[in-house]
């Protein structure tokens, strides 16, 4: 028999009455999808994985102070104060996301129909994730904001609009030319049948 | 007869953010216009291809955190 999902709010519950291992099940099932929030927000692999520990912490410090609101969902606030810090961050660093130096412009799209696990393989898959990865840092940070915090993290474009504070039909329209945009980036650079 | 179904509904077809009777609409909407299905399978590829990147931390990240949790709980006790 499969064994019931217990929800977040529940982990929170039992890790405030001294659990420990509530919250590495919350770090584990929600590393994913902030970590990759993170990295494509800041671009840089070093500097995400600080981010994602102060994340936590900060997250272990709310809890532990009282300060986390138990009508809010745990993935939104978390990744609010995932955004929160990577824009911190940015800011400190006096640099812009999405600058990367990668230059490949390779078929993207191929290796979707590629199944072989071959060294090669594994090369052509990396330097397309590369390809991609700098697609989307191409994108205006507000567009790859919404795309990142949609996609990636799963908000809802009703949860986006509340963590940034823009009216729900900008961040649809934000997402519209964000996706627009990345498809007229990989055309530019790949042949591929529609 | 169609309702007028924009792109942006169509992403929030895609994302599943629309309802049933919405839902409907824009099915409906795309079966009569080829255009509106190619702008709905090209947000569709598009998907397919963002689900490509997944990042994980480093597990010493993720010790560091459990280290973290470990000795704030022993310090509030």
């Amino acid at each position: 028999m499969q064994k019931p999902i217990i929800s977040d709010g529940a982990l929170l519950k039992v890790y405030l009455e001294g659990n420990e291992s509530a919250l590495e099940t919350l770090v584990k099932r929600h590393k994913s999808r902030i970590f990759t929030s993170i990295y494509l927000l800041v671009n840089d692999r070093y500097l995400a994985e600080d981010i994602f520990q102060e994340t936590f912490i900060k997250i272990i410090h709310c809890l532990r102070t009282g300060k986390y609101k138990h009508e809010d969902k745990f993935l939104p606030w978390a990744l609010r104060i995932a955004r929160n810090l990577s824009i911190d961050s940015i800011r400190q660093k006096g640099r812009m996301p999405g600058i990367v130096t990668d230059s490949e412009g390779n078929d993207i799209f191929s290796f979707l129909n590629l199944k072989e696990d071959s060294r090669e393989q594994i090369v052509i898959e990396r330097e397309e994730h590369a390809s991609l990865h700098h697609f989307i840092n191409q994108l205006p940070a507000e567009q790859k904001e919404v795309l990142v915090l949609r996609h990636y993290a799963d908000l809802s474009f009703k949860e986006i609009a509340e963590m940034t504070g823009n009216n729900i039909n900008t961040c649809i329209g934000r997402m519209h030319y964000a996706l627009i945009n990345l498809r007229k980036m990989m055309q530019k650079s790949v042949v591929y049948v529609k | 007869m169609t309702q007028n179904i924009t792109q942006e509904q169509l992403i929030l077809l895609a994302y599943g953010e629309l309802n049933a009777e919405e839902r409907k609409m824009a099915e409906d909407a795309m079966n009569a216009n080829p255009d509106l299905w190619n702008f709905y399978q090209s947000v569709l590829q598009s998907k397919q291809l963002l689900n490509t990147i997944k990042e994980e931390p480093h597990p010493t990240s993720v010790a560091i955190i459990s280290e973290h949790s470990h000795d704030s709980h022993t310090e509030a006790v």
